[in-house]
């Protein structure tokens, strides 16, 4: 009588459910639609994150670039690091005080000091770590910058600023910070 | 009246039960398209991102061949402005960039047009230009005899 009601279930317009191939093939396709949603999700937010990050990078890369000239440009001495390995980088002298160029984990950092008063600082964070290398020729001084290498696939960070000392200004190899 | 008649909604068409093939088939046509919409705008937002870095290098290209200009003597200003080149930074992640400069001399000085197109759409008919005077004070900026 039992096997009877089971095999007659299916012509049964009371019956309500589906049968267990129909319940695996709808889990499927869902899975499928969902895995594809899913994935796109996460691209998309993978994605604006990393161009949050490269956008940034690109802001404070022209902010650097236009601060070292305004600071080069009226600069009465200028001193660049004799090492690469060195913790400052450029130094700046100007009637208002002198200006350092200095390396951190993650940028570089401006620091003004005036003759009186306390100094200031300003960070010039990236999104990752990068080598800075500075360069003296003759009246132009350039400050270079590449990310190191990262498993990220954002592309490398490439900052390369030269500028143009004032007529009468002095670039120094080296010196004391 | 049968017995099920009593579970059924109201309005239900009478022994219908489910979704058929054809519906589900417009469902996943449905959301396939949505999705494959999507897909593109995360491709053209990629490219805004590394036009927008590529402008980035140029401008500071540019600005960067303003200053050298600055430190040009005046007799080797003509002969430095026939030999510009982006430099080899520039050159690898800019396709195809290419520098031109364009000089005009006047009362207040020499007036520089420095240009930078690359392959971009409308990059070489509208090349970015960086505008600069050398002052007669300058290295640069003493008038051609």
């Amino acid at each position: 009588m039992m096997r009877r009601d089971r095999r007659h279930r299916s012509l049964d317009p009371c019956h309500a459910g589906v049968s267990l191939v129909e319940l695996l093939a709808a889990m499927t396709a869902a899975s499928v639609v969902m895995s594809a949603a899913v994935s796109l999700v996460h691209r998309g937010y993978a994605l604006e994150s990393r161009s949050r990050q490269t956008i940034a990078d690109e802001r404070t890369a022209l902010r650097l670039a236009r601060q070292l000239r305004a600071d080069v440009h009226a600069a009465d001495r200028v001193r660049w690091a004799a090492v690469p390995d060195e913790p400052w980088l450029i130094m700046i002298d100007m009637p208002t005080g002198t200006v350092t160029y200095a390396t951190t984990a993650v940028g570089l950092e401006r620091i003004v000091k005036p003759p009186v008063g306390m100094p200031s600082r300003e960070d010039f964070t990236f999104s990752r770590e990068a080598s800075w290398v500075v360069r003296g020729d003759g009246s132009l001084v350039s400050l270079s910058g590449t990310s190191v290498e990262d498993r990220s696939r954002r592309p490398p960070l490439v900052i390369d600023i030269a500028a143009a000392l004032a007529t009468g200004s002095t670039l120094i190899h080296g010196g004391e910070p | 009246m049968h017995s099920c008649e009593a579970v059924r909604p109201p309005g239900h068409p009478a022994g219908r039960r489910g979704f058929t093939t054809l519906e589900v088939i417009a469902a996943a046509g449905l959301v396939s398209a949505g999705l494959a919409a999507i897909v593109p705008i995360f491709v053209r937002q990629a490219r805004l991102v590394a036009e927008t870095r590529r402008e980035r290098i140029a401008l500071e290209e540019l600005a960067n061949q303003a200053e050298r200009l600055a430190a040009v003597r005046p007799d080797a200003l003509d002969a430095h402005l026939a030999g510009l080149t982006v430099s080899p930074a520039v050159a690898a992640l800019v396709p195809a960039a290419r520098l031109a400069a364009v000089r005009g001399d006047s009362p207040l000085g020499t007036r520089v047009a420095l240009m930078l197109s690359w392959d971009a759409a409308g990059r070489h008919e509208r090349p970015l230009t960086l505008v600069t005077w050398l002052p007669p004070g300058s290295p640069a900026g003493e008038p051609r005899r």
